[in-house]
């Protein structure tokens, strides 16, 4: 129940992340339950800044599980942001749109709406 | 496959003479294209209203930005362009109209994007879906649907009372305003693939096999015998034109009669009247299909002018009574290409389905062979399945129709108007509208059915669907408890059934587990005269004679 897996970025960087935090990811889901915890799982397409920020997001989520709302409706609002998503999402455009490629490519449908969500306030000004 | 003719690039290098030759080559190219994709059937409504290109035409642009993607970056803007067209869609539905309209400005590429109808169907059915005060009402398309419905929210007028002079103003001047700008160089499969699937007709090979018997004529015991009995599906030919509404029920009969019935289309509820228009004039490519179960209550006098036919009339789901009884009964009305994808109908029940109007294209598969392209989670809580019928059709028919893909060919027909479907429990099926079709359909609980149903009911509680009790019933409980008072032998003869059944596993299970346990016994060398303590998981009925009473438990012996 703590045992966890090894993720590498693209720039080499190793990443000790216990295994329900990482399934967070589908990608590293299906990945695991392929090929077990044991070896090491390779992701080229995510550096190691980026990657530490998804870990940090998939942590905080994985400890702190947020409900989610039957109302249709709900789905596409952007004023319901919770803080700490707010705060992560404080950083430079460039780190933004890194962390949706990132997000759409390990597939963490949470994390994919939060970036949108971010990047479609952005553009309502 | 054929190359553009040389002919035709040669006829418009001549006649463009003002034009720049990479503009002229680009011409060439797309009409050559458009003329190629014509010839194959697949565009049949010329091309996207706002010159959107498929993603692959890129690599005929000689312009050496388009090719590496700058372009698209420079349109998009640096960030918004690294990401996929999808993800950019992902974006934009966190948008609302006014958002929408003002992004659309910036660039030829977000313009092709913000303008997606899609987007705005969507901003129409979850802002006004629900609203009966002021039904939605389809005119040409989604976009000017949503700005026409603001308008009128804001300016007080439309509403349901139909359509006046007033409402014929702003409509035209909308409409002209909102006259679709023709970008350039936008090519995006995301963008232009729902609007090619719904331009193009049914390949007639998609239609072509019929292979269901059609019969008139049946008794009952005829019926039940040959078709019933053996759970297998027929088309009857003689039912639906006795009914009264055969031959009456068409657009200009319901929307004069009933037209002001709000009606129950997907997550929306519209104006009947309105939702016949939309299917006049629909260009969606998965459009919306009217399906309500309350269409006799909102449509007085229409339950009297069809009849249940002789085969079905034993629903015993009646036993229920009108309060508890699900849902049964079905109006179902669509244009061309509205449909319902693979589902198998709830409740294990069985059901008929009768065409008014139009025609319907049936795909169907036994209860126990899953169709290509539908993916059932382990359980069959849920199914995913391509987001269209015409996708379907598109990416898995052909594999659905080579031998040995699936155990058994799926039946097909084209059920025409007046005609009957009659659908056995549990068989898988995909319907589509082939052209604008009216529709009555009923699930029921026969005698014939009745075990799937209970079984159903029993084992996969939170499957059922279209009931609700008042102090939390299952449905299992309720029904039986009004079997047993009705029909206490058919009940009986279900708990014989499952009786039976669950001894049958457990014989299986007693011959798996005695050779597993006959293995640790040999590997441990422990006593073999140690209590039957049944480890195994299944229930623990026991089996007598204990697990290492005579010579059988060591037959597979080491």
């Amino acid at each position: 129940e703590d045992e966890s897996v090894k993720l590498i970025s693209s720039d080499g960087q190793d990443f000790e992340v216990e295994v329900k935090v990482a399934q967070m990811s589908e990608t590293i889901r299906n990945l695991i339950e392929d090929t077990g915890i044991d070896a090491a799982i390779p992701l080229p397409n995510v550096t190691g800044k980026i990657l530490a920020k998804v870990v940090e997001y998939c942590k905080y989520h994985t400890e702190h599980p947020t409900p989610v709302s039957e109302d249709k409706r709900d789905e596409k609002r952007t004023d319901d942001i919770i803080p700490w998503d707010q705060d992560f999402c404080k950083v430079d455009q460039a780190t933004l749109f890194e962390l949706i490629l990132a997000a759409n490519y390990l597939d963490i449908k949470p994390l994919l709406d939060l970036t949108c969500k971010t990047v479609a306030n952005m553009i309502k000004g | 496959r054929t190359h553009p003719q040389p002919t035709l690039a040669v006829h418009n290098h001549r006649t463009q003479r003002e034009m720049t030759d990479s503009a002229k080559r680009q011409r060439c190219n797309n009409e050559a294209a458009m003329r190629l994709a014509k010839e194959e059937g697949v565009l049949q409504r010329g091309k996207h209203p706002a010159n959107v290109m498929p993603g692959g035409m890129m690599w005929m642009d000689e312009d050496s930005d388009v090719q590496s993607g700058r372009q698209r970056s420079r349109s998009l803007g640096r960030w918004l362009g690294a990401c996929s067209d999808e993800t950019v869609l992902e974006v934009m539905m966190f948008l609302d109209g006014v958002d929408l309209a003002a992004v659309a400005v910036c660039s030829h590429w977000l313009y092709a994007f913000a303008n997606h109808d899609d987007l705005w169907r969507r901003l129409a059915i979850l802002q006004f879906g629900a609203d009966h005060a002021r039904p939605v009402r389809f005119v040409k398309n989604w976009r000017l649907t949503y700005v026409l419905h603001r308008q009128q929210e804001t300016s007080g007028g439309g509403g349901v009372g139909g359509v006046g002079r007033k409402r014929k103003r702003e409509e035209s001047v909308a409409t002209q305003s909102l006259a679709s700008f023709q970008v350039r160089k936008v090519y995006s499969d995301a963008l232009f693939l729902p609007w090619m699937n719904m331009s193009r007709d049914f390949a007639a090979a998609w239609l072509a096999t019929d292979n269901i018997d059609r019969r008139s004529g049946l008794t009952e015991q005829e019926f039940i015998d040959e078709y019933e009995s053996q759970n297998k599906p027929v088309v009857l030919t003689d039912v639906v034109t006795k009914w009264r509404a055969f031959g009456r029920w068409n657009h200009e009969f319901l929307s004069k009669t009933h037209g002001d019935a709000l009606v129950n289309v997907q997550a929306i509820d519209m104006r009947l009247a309105d939702f016949l228009e939309y299917s006049r004039t629909s260009t969606d490519e998965t459009p919306l299909y009217l399906f309500d179960k309350h269409f006799a209550e909102k449509m007085p006098g229409a339950s009297e002018e069809y009849e249940t036919p002789k085969y079905f009339r034993d629903d015993l789901f009646k036993l229920l009574g009108d309060e508890l009884r699900p849902n049964y009964r079905w109006l179902i009305a669509g244009p061309a290409k509205s449909g319902s994808t693979f589902h198998q109908d709830p409740n294990a029940t069985s059901a008929w389905n009768g065409v008014l109007t139009g025609s319907k294209k049936w795909i169907m598969f036994p209860p126990d062979v899953v169709p290509p392209g539908v993916f059932p989670s382990d359980d069959g809580a849920e199914v995913m399945t391509p987001l269209s019928c015409m996708e379907w059709f598109a990416n898995y028919y052909a594999l659905a129709k080579t031998p040995g893909v699936t155990p058994v060919q799926p039946l097909e027909t084209v059920v025409r108007a007046g005609e009957m479907m009659y659908v056995p429990s549990g068989w898988w099926h995909a319907v589509v509208n082939v052209e604008d079709s009216i529709a009555i359909t009923q699930n029921f609980v026969s005698r014939n059915n009745l075990n799937r149903v209970l079984r159903f009911l029993q084992f996969r509680p939170e499957q059922v669907s279209g009931f609700c009790h008042p102090q939390g019933r299952s449905l299992y409980d309720v029904f039986r408890e009004k079997l047993e008072q009705v029909m206490p032998d058919a009940v009986a003869a279900y708990d014989r059934m499952i009786a039976d059944e669950e001894a049958a596993k457990q014989e299986k299970l007693k011959s798996a587990e005695t050779y597993s346990i006959t293995k640790s016994a040999a590997l441990a060398s422990s006593s073999s005269s140690s209590s039957s303590s049944s480890s195994s998981s299944s229930s623990s009925t026991s089996t007598g004679g204990g697990l290492f009473g005579g010579d059988t438990s060591f037959s597979f012996g080491f």
